[in-house]
């Protein structure tokens, strides 16, 4: 059976309050919810795998696995876009583990000589080595440090998506970047960070 | 662990590749995205749970009591048959029978109790 009792407006309701709702068969919340997370967690797979067919699958495949999780879904115990976010990290760094590529192969040659060009080449390689790095790190850091530095996040919103506390976020995001430190190393002179 | 300031990148260039990952541009999911979303989300619509009353055993009278221990309503219907039969053959004139009798072939006279039990004149004084 459907819900189709009039309900209040679900662009004033919060992310919670929609996603019990849509678990209780209202489809209009499912649209709100949908409007509001998709381009976020679309974005965050994006600059994860600089690819939008497959940022679209995974935005895609984290919104299914939200609508599955609302009926048992308990109020108040995590954030939904909390919850979808880390399952995009999961998903996008299992994909950039997959096809783990040499960054500055995938850069290719500029298509001109200009200096607009060169750049652009340069920038694509520098996203794609910090991207492949990432892919390195153990999960966990991996999700603490593109949560942090790709997508802005506090260290508290980071904590309740791992359920640490806040000092193991700083913990994690630290180590984390120690480690893309040591990795990037070897392409300091590719990357143009020679001077550094 | 130990860092190599030497070999490795230093903190500033590795906030300025952050920076400029942060700042690439994103574009916008398309309506084909947003379509399919919704549609998975129409596809696991969940029903509204519908309160798990327990369901009532229907009142049973002294019919329905009486009924079931019989078989129910086709024995019941059956029994009561037999018996209007029975009635209806207790009033029923005997000539019919006879008349069926005759009917088929069948010797029509009238029969004396000694007649279908052997001996049982010997019994009786012969009546």
């Amino acid at each position: 059976m459907r819900d189709n009792s009039p309900d209040p407006d679900p662009a004033a309701q919060s992310d919670d309050w929609l996603l019990a709702a849509y678990g209780a068969g209202n489809e209009r919340a499912a649209l709100e919810l949908t409007r509001r997370l998709t381009p976020r967690l679309f974005g965050y797979a994006f600059r994860m795998l600089r690819d939008r067919a497959e940022a679209e699958d995974v935005a895609q495949e984290a919104m299914l696995r939200l609508w599955r999780a609302a009926p048992g879904w308990v109020e108040g115990q995590a954030k939904p876009s909390t919850w979808a976010h880390k399952v995009v990290a999961n998903l996008a760094i299992d994909r950039m583990r997959k096809r783990r590529t040499t960054a500055l192969d995938d850069a290719g040659d500029p298509a001109d000589d200009s200096p607009d060009a060169v750049a652009q080449m340069m920038q694509t390689a520098r996203m794609t080595a910090l991207t492949d790095a990432i892919a390195e790190l153990p999960e966990r850091q991996a999700i603490a440090v593109s949560l942090r530095h790709l997508e802005g996040w506090s260290n508290p919103d980071i904590a309740e998506a791992l359920e640490i506390g806040v000092e193991a976020v700083e913990s994690l995001t630290a180590r984390a970047k120690r480690k893309l430190a040591e990795i990037l190393a070897g392409r300091k002179e590719e990357l143009g960070y020679d001077g550094g | 662990m130990t860092v190599d300031k030497t070999t490795s990148l230093d903190d500033a260039a590795l906030d300025a590749l952050f920076a400029d990952a942060a700042a690439q541009k994103v574009p916008e999911p398309d309506d084909a995205l947003m379509a399919r979303i919704m549609a998975d989300a129409r596809d696991n619509l969940p029903s509204r749970p519908v309160a798990a009353a327990p369901v009532a055993a229907p009142a049973r009278g002294f019919w329905s009591s009486l009924f079931g221990q019989i078989g129910g309503a086709p024995a019941a219907a059956g029994l009561v048959a037999v018996g209007v039969m029975g009635v209806m053959i207790g009033y029923a004139d005997t000539s019919i029978v006879s008349t069926a009798g005759a009917a088929l072939g069948l010797e029509t006279g009238s029969y004396g109790i000694a007649d279908l039990y052997a001996g049982y004149s010997g019994i009786t004084g012969d009546l």
